[in-house]
C-alpha cells in the first residue's frame, strides 16, 4: 500500500509537472533604437527572460545610439577637438569592429562613418526636402571608414570631423546579444522583431518551424511577398520603400550610397537576407541594395557567407540567391 | 486472498483524487492561457511601460499626454490625432486583428492588439 502511494503520487507528480511546461509565454513591446522591439519569449522563466531582454535593449541604446544625447557613442561623436582617441566600452567596441569589417569588406559601399551625410538627409517630417549638391559634396569629405581606427577598446580618429552611425548593423549586433543571452539562460523558443529585423530562437514551442512574412515593397502595411521557415536563424530586409519622401517624379529613400551622397540606385527594391548570423544578415542586406544584385552575388562568393537571399527589382520581380531557403 | 477489486480501495480514492488535481489544473491553465474568455483587447504603450489595456468592445477616444488621440470603434481602433512632425500614426489607417500594431515613434506610444480577432498564421514580418 506505502509502496503503491508513493509511486503513484511520484508518476502523477511529474504528469502534473509536465502540464506546466511549455505553456508558459511571455511577450513585450517597446520603442528602442527609434525602432519598434516585439518579444516573445517560451519557457519555465519567460517572465524574466523577457525583462532580460529589454534590459539588454535598454544598455544597448544608451551605448550605441547615435541621436541619444545619452549614449557613449554620441560622446564619442560628439568629443573635443583635440580628442583624437576614446576609451570606449566593450559593447561598443564590438560593434564598430564589426561595422569596420563590413566598411572594409564592401569597399566602402557600407560606411559607419556615414553620419555627417545622413544627418543631411531628414526622411521623418512631413516636408522633407533634397539637400543641396553643396551640402552633399561637403558632407562626403566627412565620410571615410579607413580614417576610424580600433585597438582594443581604444578607438582614434584621424579627423575630428569623423563620426559613427552603426544604425546600418546596430539592430543585427543587438539580435545576437540578445539570442546569445537567451541561449545561455537556457531558452529553446524565443522570437525577437527588432523593426522589421527578425530573429528566432529555437523553434516555435510545438518543435515545428518559425513561418516569417516577407514584406511586399510599396504595398501595404502586412501584405506578404513571399514566407520562409526558419530555426534558429533571422530574417533580415532593407528596402527603399522603408523610409522615403517624393519631390516631383523622383523618390528618394533612406539608404545612402556614400560615394554619391544620393540614393542608391541599383535596380532593386529591396534585400531580404536569411542566415545565422545576425549582424552579418542585417549589413548584408544593405549592402545588397547598395550594390545591387550582380555585385552583391559577387561578393558573397568571395566571402563564403552562408546565407539566402531574395533580391526584389524595381518591377517587384523575386529571385532567390543561391535558391529558397 | 486476491481482492474483488482491480485495485485495493483506498487506492482508488487516491487516484480518483490525482485525477480531479489534474483536471483541475488542466482547466486552470486553458482558462488563463485563453484570456479567461475576456474580449478582444488593446495594450497601450507610452515610454516603453504599459498605460492601459482596454476592451475593444467598449467604444471610447482617449486622450494620452504624449500629444496622441486614439479611438476605440466597432472594435477598431485609429490614432485620430498626433502631435509628431510626421504623423505616420494617423496615416497608418485602422487594426483590429490580434498583433497588429499603430506606433508614433516620435512619441513613443504603440497601440497593439494584443488579444482578439482572427490574427496570423506568420510568426512576424520581415519589413
Amino acid at each position: 500500500m506505502k509502496k503503491t502511494f508513493i509511486l503513484t503520487s511520484i508518476i502523477l507528480l511529474c504528469l502534473l509537472q509536465g502540464c506546466g511546461e511549455g505553456a508558459k509565454e511571455a511577450s513585450g513591446s517597446g520603442i528602442y533604437f527609434d525602432t519598434v522591439i516585439d518579444i516573445k519569449v517560451y519557457g519555465d522563466d519567460a517572465d524574466r527572460m523577457l525583462s532580460g531582454c529589454f534590459d539588454i535593449c535598454k544598455s544597448m541604446e544608451k551605448t550605441l545610439s547615435a541621436h541619444d544625447e545619452e549614449s557613449e557613442l554620441y560622446k564619442v561623436n560628439h568629443r573635443s577637438e583635440g580628442e583624437t582617441s576614446v576609451e570606449i566600452s566593450e559593447d561598443l567596441a564590438e560593434c564598430i569592429s564589426e561595422g569596420l569589417y563590413y566598411s572594409e569588406v564592401s569597399d566602402g559601399v557600407f560606411d559607419i562613418t556615414i553620419l555627417p551625410l545622413s544627418g543631411l538627409w531628414d526622411f521623418n517630417t512631413e516636408e522633407p526636402e533634397v539637400p543641396s549638391d553643396a551640402e552633399i559634396s561637403d558632407a562626403l569629405k566627412k565620410v571615410d571608414h579607413r580614417r576610424v581606427h580600433l585597438n582594443g577598446n581604444t578607438v582614434s580618429f584621424d579627423d575630428p570631423d569623423i563620426q559613427i552611425d552603426l544604425g546600418g548593423i546596430a539592430k543585427g549586433f543587438v539580435s545576437a546579444k540578445l539570442k546569445e543571452y537567451l541561449k545561455s539562460e537556457g531558452c529553446s523558443s524565443a522570437i525577437i522583431n527588432l523593426g522589421g529585423n527578425v530573429s528566432t530562437v529555437g523553434s516555435r514551442p510545438d518543435g515545428s518551424e518559425w513561418v516569417v512574412g516577407i514584406q511586399e515593397p510599396y504595398a501595404g502595411r502586412g501584405t506578404v511577398f513571399d514566407t520562409v521557415k526558419v530555426r534558429d536563424g533571422c530574417v533580415v530586409s532593407s528596402g527603399t520603400y522603408e523610409r522615403y519622401f517624393t519631390v516631383g517624379d523622383r523618390r528618394y529613400h533612406h539608404i545612402l550610397d556614400p560615394k554619391t551622397g544620393y540614393p542608391a540606385d541599383t535596380g532593386l527594391f529591396q534585400a531580404t537576407v536569411t542566415g545565422d548570423d545576425d549582424t552579418l544578415c542585417d549589413a548584408l542586406s544593405t549592402i545588397c541594395v547598395l550594390l545591387g544584385s550582380d555585385a552583391s552575388k559577387q561578393l558573397i562568393e568571395k566571402e563564403g557567407w552562408d546565407v539566402k537571399i531574395l533580391f526584389i527589382d524595381t518591377d517587384t520581380t523575386g529571385t532567390w540567391y543561391p535558391q529558397k531557403p | 486472498m486476491r481482492s474483488f477489486w482491480l485495485f485495493k480501495k483506498p487506492d482508488i480514492l487516491l487516484y480518483l483524487f490525482w485525477g480531479l488535481a489534474a483536471l483541475g489544473l488542466f482547466l486552470f491553465q486553458a482558462y488563463s492561457l485563453h484570456g479567461g474568455g475576456r474580449g478582444t483587447e488593446l495594450t497601450v504603450i507610452c515610454g516603453n511601460e504599459t498605460y492601459g489595456v482596454y476592451d475593444l468592445s467598449e467604444d471610447q477616444t482617449i486622450v494620452l499626454d504624449t500629444g496622441n488621440t486614439f479611438e476605440i470603434k466597432n472594435g477598431e481602433v485609429r490614432m485620430v490625432y498626433a502631435n509628431c512632425p510626421d504623423r505616420t500614426c494617423v496615416h497608418s489607417g485602422s487594426i483590429s486583428e490580434e498583433g497588429e500594431s499603430i506606433v508614433c515613434l516620435p512619441n513613443h506610444v504603440i497601440l497593439k492588439i494584443t488579444k482578439g480577432g482572427i490574427g496570423s498564421d506568420l510568426d512576424a514580418i520581415s519589413e
